[in-house]
């Protein structure tokens, strides 16, 4: 397996290596809108590997199938439910948020918003909102790539050691990231994105292939679940996680993300055109379903495996998958973590250099320094987090959703003219980020009346984002 | 181009469905199985799959009402 897997990471980091060479050449010609936005926007193809690459992280590969593993098959609905069901959302209200950002631009005679934070200055959202925003954002997105490099530098470390901790394999994957998408800025994310999507499915169905093949038939796989514990084949399963609680912030927090996280907002607003939005929109739902199926069988399969190393992925992989598919599966997970950290890099250093400055962004002489500054910055401190421990890579990942999922009023703010409704969705916003993290950290209690605090967060905002924004849906022609 | 509010609602109604059926345990103690497959997951992939094909259609029909730019 070794042999294979320095065939491929010599061929994968060659060509990583060598489209940051490619685009540190044209490099120069580029300016902040062309850098940070891809001016003239993307196509189809782009647009549509580019979301779902960014959407789909190493927790695709590892964290989904180790929760059908533990939690059983009721973690479809926390997954497979919740991403094509966002697919669905995204393709109205992300055509109404492209809608919003061009007739924004037309009013005042400016041109159109890329990025989340420049729609805020646009709509004369104070300062002090806008540095809000940006900092709860790299505070939940920090975490992320944390866990996404970690994931990627330890599975790169259990099969090919470098040293004695995972410490090197996590410097040569952000410094690879960094090298492409600072010479090449969003368009080279874009295409390493897109190879690292296609490549994050093909790996998916060949290990599920041949975890099927392993169990004998998909009969034979859920059989072997069953009889190593019957709760699997239900919900809450065995350790009781999946209640309706969990699984509806779940489902509200992960739904509202490509219109908080900015990696995912400026996917939405940089398409070519609006068809292309469309037709990159339903891709993605398609996508979904077919990059999280795969892990059902995995995860399955995993249940019934026993094996001498503590991951089940890794006995699995040992006794199902060829060397080849094994190595490639590892491939994966690093493509799958660069893929999301990347763009979220790229888009924490953007929204960071947009807050902090009055003039535009995409006009702006240093717009690109300020934004690989950020991005550097925010890269050295994932990598010393991830060289710390922690307890659940899946529940660290869902506590960023659900902060992140808290900023949605800020956003809708920014549609609302009324200061006082406008104040109130902003401050609202502002207490909710804070009392979720006073729970995170154990401040205050996480229940209160049989209920997660998060759920009664939400049910608090949903009412003041209805009385403040109302119900009303515009006629308007979107274009 | 305009596209169908009725598109989020079903989404979000498809979703509560299968959330309330996977804590109602609508299923879930059954020992039914559909091709091998617990019939609760037949279920919950079905629902799934008929929000992305309505997706899909939608699309098409999104894509009629686009005029060429």
């Amino acid at each position: 397996m070794e042999n294979y897997l320095i065939v491929f990471i010599i061929i994968y980091l060659s060509f990583l290596m060598m489209y940051a060479y490619k685009a540190s050449k044209n490099n120069v010609s580029q300016n902040a809108s062309t850098y940070l936005f891809g001016d003239g926007g993307f196509g189809i193809f782009l647009s549509f590997l580019g979301i779902s690459a960014t959407l789909f992280s190493t927790f695709t590969l590892q964290g989904m199938p180790s929760f059908f593993k533990n939690h059983g098959v009721g973690a479809w609905v926390f997954l497979g439910v919740t991403d094509v069901c966002l697919a669905s959302i995204l393709l109205y209200f992300g055509l109404r948020m492209r809608c919003f950002a061009r007739s924004m631009a037309s009013s005042i005679g400016c041109n159109k918003a890329n990025n989340l934070t420049e729609i805020f200055k646009q709509a004369q959202l104070s300062y002090w909102t806008r540095v809000f925003f940006v900092l709860a954002i790299t505070i939940f997105i920090i975490p992320y790539i944390t866990i996404q490099v970690k994931g990627a530098s330890v599975l790169f470390q259990s099969a090919l050691p470098i040293g004695e901790t995972h410490l090197v394999w996590s410097i040569i994957i952000i410094t690879i990231m960094l090298l492409y998408s600072f010479f090449g800025g969003i368009r080279a994310i874009f295409i390493t994105d897109a190879v690292q999507g296609v490549l994050l499915l093909i790996v998916a169905w060949a290990v599920a292939v041949f975890a099927i093949q392993g169990a004998g038939s998909i009969t034979n796989l859920f059989n072997d679940a069953s009889q190593a514990s019957q709760a699997l084949m239900s919900t809450p399963g065995p350790a009781g996680i999946l209640t309706w609680q969990f699984l509806l912030i779940s489902f509200i927090s992960i739904s509202v993300m490509p219109y908080v996280q900015p990696q995912l907002a400026t996917r939405v607003f940089i398409a070519k055109s609006d068809k292309t939005f469309v037709i990159s929109t339903m891709a993605l739902g398609v996508f979904a379903l077919l990059v999280i199926i795969p892990t059902v069988f995995i995860g399955i399969r995993g249940a019934s495996i026993v094996g001498e190393n503590p991951n089940f992925l890794v006995n699995l992989l040992n006794q199902d998958v060829p060397a080849g598919i094994h190595a490639l599966f590892i491939i994966g997970v690093a493509a799958a973590a660069m893929s999301t950290s990347d763009s979220q890099l790229m888009a924490v250093g953007t929204e960071w250099g947009s807050a902090l400055t009055d003039q535009d962004i995409q006009a702006s002489d240093n717009a690109r320094t300020k934004v690989k500054a950020v991005s550097l910055i925010v890269a050295i401190i994932a990598l010393l987090l991830a060289q710390t421990s922690f307890k659940s890579l899946v529940l660290f990942a869902i506590n960023s959703f659900i902060g992140t999922s808290m900023l949605l009023p800020i956003v809708i703010a920014a549609s609302v003219k009324s200061i006082i409704r406008r104040n109130i969705l902003i401050y609202s916003s502002f207490i909710s980020v804070c009392l979720f993290l006073f729970s995170l950290f154990g401040v205050i209690p996480n229940n209160y009346f049989d209920m997660r605090l998060e759920l009664l967060v939400y049910f608090v905002l949903l009412l003041l984002i209805i009385a403040c924004k109302g119900l009303r849906i515009p006629k308007e022609q979107m274009e | 181009m305009k596209i169908g509010i009725y598109l989020p609602i079903i989404a979000v109604g498809t979703a509560l469905i299968a959330i309330f059926t996977a804590h109602f345990g609508f299923l879930s103690s059954s020992t039914l199985e559909m091709f091998g497959i617990p019939a609760n997951l037949v279920f919950w992939f079905s629902i799934t799959l008929f929000v992305c094909l309505l997706t899909i259609a939608e699309t098409k029909n999104a894509i009629k009402n686009c005029e060429e730019e």
